[in-house]
């Protein structure tokens, strides 16, 4: 059984707006297997979120759209529902709210606001059961409960609001309302951002647990490597829109290649060595709108030649599964 | 460290032994409830209104005359035991057509902001929701209502369509739908970008279940807190509007045309105007209190 739940091919991703077109996402390729977790690594606007968009259908309108390639959930293709033919809006409406919730479940970054304030907490898990199988209330419910209590908040609190929760227990309830419907697919948006170290570590921990229970397939977005450390099987690591280190956990942080992911690890403080100040990646992120056409990494890359400045570097394998997008590697795997 | 038994502790272990409600789950709404029985104006308006709507319920009970039984004999007479607030020049009891006034002014005023909050709402929030073209014309059209002072607008169309209850109704809903839309529209703008909104959207949420579940809840604070200021509005146009002989006709007791029927005795009579006008103030001031104390209720934020 080894057909990836999540396939994307090729995907480009591009926001019109009034003052120029974004280029968010670029030729992106990845795979996700059942029961595997990748880890989406990158800073903020290199087009993780958007990614995560593309596949819940949910690309902010008007301005985003699907340029190319392919999206496959579970043997079906989806990237079909994302046109933009205005005939055909209504059925690719009906078929994302079919997905949404059912195959692929969503966690957010702030639990704090992520739940509606004026219904409680068991009405609105309850809910989405009932949005996506024929049950009864009381049916509802009762799954409801269950699923309280399997992210470990006493079933009793079914008939409390969300502002009667802490945060870490809100994302246990966010957690319990995307996993309602066993969803194949889970996609969770740095889901412990906005918690402490120590929620954090235990939202982790109740992640892995239900992962395994529920043999779904995970992409987890983050920009904390210690996350992907973690919980992740894979690790890809992206930037201005484009995967530029892709591989195993093993082939990433033991045998990181691409620059970017060198400055990456270098700015994370170690234990062992005293330092007065992190080592920072220079200068900012290009700009999506105005993307060079060369490597987007040029600007900020230590280990940049001239020869960077005439190429657009294509992902090359380095070892088994194990993709880098960087000049250097690449001619290194020619002269081999 | 000992655990501390403070004087405020005691209160409410008291208070809670007293009512097993305690332990309930607090609702939003619950919340609001308990922050706006602390406000004690918003008490004294509440208090005010429930006395008002008891009135007019019991009209029959509380008035000792009916609204049209006159007596010559006693026309003009100032206030006295036998009628609490006098009596005008057909010799009617005032403080009867005061009471039975209540019935009038009351429904009329929750009518005519049921109405344009009916017809208003569904546009505003059809306008927030879909946005882009469909908000641009919907609210240009508004615009243009709203382009005509209200009153105006009001006297306009009562006067084409003829006096009476029905009409007046239809003129004040109307003239006043296009700045419910606008209240509707902006609560519902609001909270439309909301991350449980979004959420609702991920968990596959219809469109019609994202607006009444998810939108439009969260964003009742300011709407209702702008129904009762509009239906102190919309009593203030009643009487207007009978006023200048375009509401209700005279020997219906409404407040407006009895100020209008006695306007010629201010001098003589003064008691003819003072205790409707003082109707029509009690009522209106009411309204605004208890809406002040909704406000703060419902968005602590606020104040």
């Amino acid at each position: 059984m080894n057909e990836p739940i999540l396939r994307i091919e090729d995907l480009v991703v591009h926001y019109e707006t009034r003052t120029g077109v974004a280029e968010a996402v670029n030729n992106v390729s990845l795979e996700i297997l059942p029961g595997e977790t990748l880890g989406l690594v990158g800073e903020t606007g290199a087009g993780k979120t958007t990614i995560a968009l593309t596949i819940m259908g949910l690309l902010p309108q008007p301005g985003g759209h699907v340029i190319q390639g392919k999206i496959t959930l579970d043997g079906e293709e989806i990237t079909r529902y994302m046109t933009n033919n205005r005939r055909q809006s209504n059925k690719n409406d009906k078929y994302f709210r079919k997905i949404r919730g059912n195959k692929v479940g969503m966690i957010f970054q702030d639990p704090m606001s992520a739940l509606n304030p004026v219904y409680t907490v068991g009405e609105q898990i309850a809910e989405v059961i009932r949005l996506h199988n024929k049950v009864s209330r009381a049916e509802a419910n009762k799954k409801a409960v269950d699923m309280m209590e399997l992210v470990g908040i006493p079933g009793e609190r079914f008939k409390n609001y969300p502002h009667e929760f802490s945060g870490g227990m809100k994302q246990r309830i966010v957690i319990a309302m995307a996993l309602a419907c066993s969803p194949r697919l889970l996609i969770a948006d740095e889901p412990t951002t906005a918690l402490d170290v120590t929620i954090q570590a235990q939202v982790l921990e109740l992640m892995r647990g239900l992962r395994k229970e529920f043999n779904t397939a995970m992409l987890m977005i983050t920009h904390d490597l210690g996350v992907v450390a973690d919980i992740c099987d894979k690790c890809a690591v992206i930037y201005a829109g484009q995967i530029v280190e892709y591989g195993t956990l093993e082939h990433v942080f033991n045998n990181p290649k691409h620059p970017y992911t060198l400055a990456l690890f270098a700015a994370l403080p170690s234990l062992d060595t005293e330092v007065e100040r992190l080592q920072a990646i220079e200068g900012l992120m290009s700009d999506p709108m105005d993307l060079p056409e060369y490597c987007s990494f040029y600007d900020r890359c230590n280990h940049r030649c001239d020869a960077c400045k005439n190429c657009d570097p294509a992902l090359t394998e380095v070892e088994p599964g194990h993709f880098v997008r960087c000049l250097r590697i690449s001619s290194e795997e020619e002269e081999k | 460290m000992a655990k501390m038994y403070t004087p405020a502790m005691a209160k409410l272990d008291k208070k809670r032994s007293r009512s097993r409600s305690a332990q309930r789950p607090s609702s939003p709404a619950r919340e609001a409830w308990i922050r706006l029985k602390r406000n004690r104006l918003a008490v004294v308006g509440m208090v005010i209104l429930a006395i008002l709507i008891l009135t007019a319920i019991f009209a029959d009970v509380i008035a000792p005359y009916g609204i049209d039984e006159q007596n010559y004999t006693d026309a003009l007479q100032g206030p006295s035991l036998h009628h609490l607030f006098g009596t005008d020049n057909y010799g009617r009891d005032i403080f009867s057509r005061v009471v039975y006034g209540t019935r009038i002014s009351l429904p009329i005023g929750l009518i005519c902001v049921f109405i344009a909050y009916l017809f208003g709402g569904v546009l505003g929030a059809l306008a927030a929701f879909y946005g882009g073209k469909a908000d641009m014309i919907i609210m240009r059209i508004l615009d243009i209502f709203q382009s005509i002072p209200p009153m105006l607008m009001a006297i306009a169309i009562a006067a084409s369509l003829g006096t009476g209850v029905v009409n007046l109704v239809i003129a004040i809903s109307v003239s006043t739908m296009p700045a419910r839309a606008r209240i509707v529209r902006a609560a519902i703008l609001s909270v439309k970008n909301s991350d449980y909104v979004e959420s609702a959207r991920c968990i596959g949420a219809g469109s019609r279940r994202q607006l009444l579940k998810y939108m439009l809840p969260n964003a009742l604070g300011p709407i209702l807190t702008n129904i009762t200021f509009s239906i102190a509005t919309a009593i203030l146009t009643v009487s207007s509007m009978s006023y200048l002989g375009l509401g209700i006709a005279a020997p219906t007791p409404e407040w407006g045309s009895m100020l209008s029927a006695g306007r010629s005795f201010i001098r003589t009579a003064p008691h003819i105007l003072i205790f409707p006008g003082a109707a029509i103030m009690i009522t209106v001031l009411a309204l605004n209190l208890f809406g002040d104390g909704l406000r703060d209720a419902l968005d602590p934020r606020l104040k």
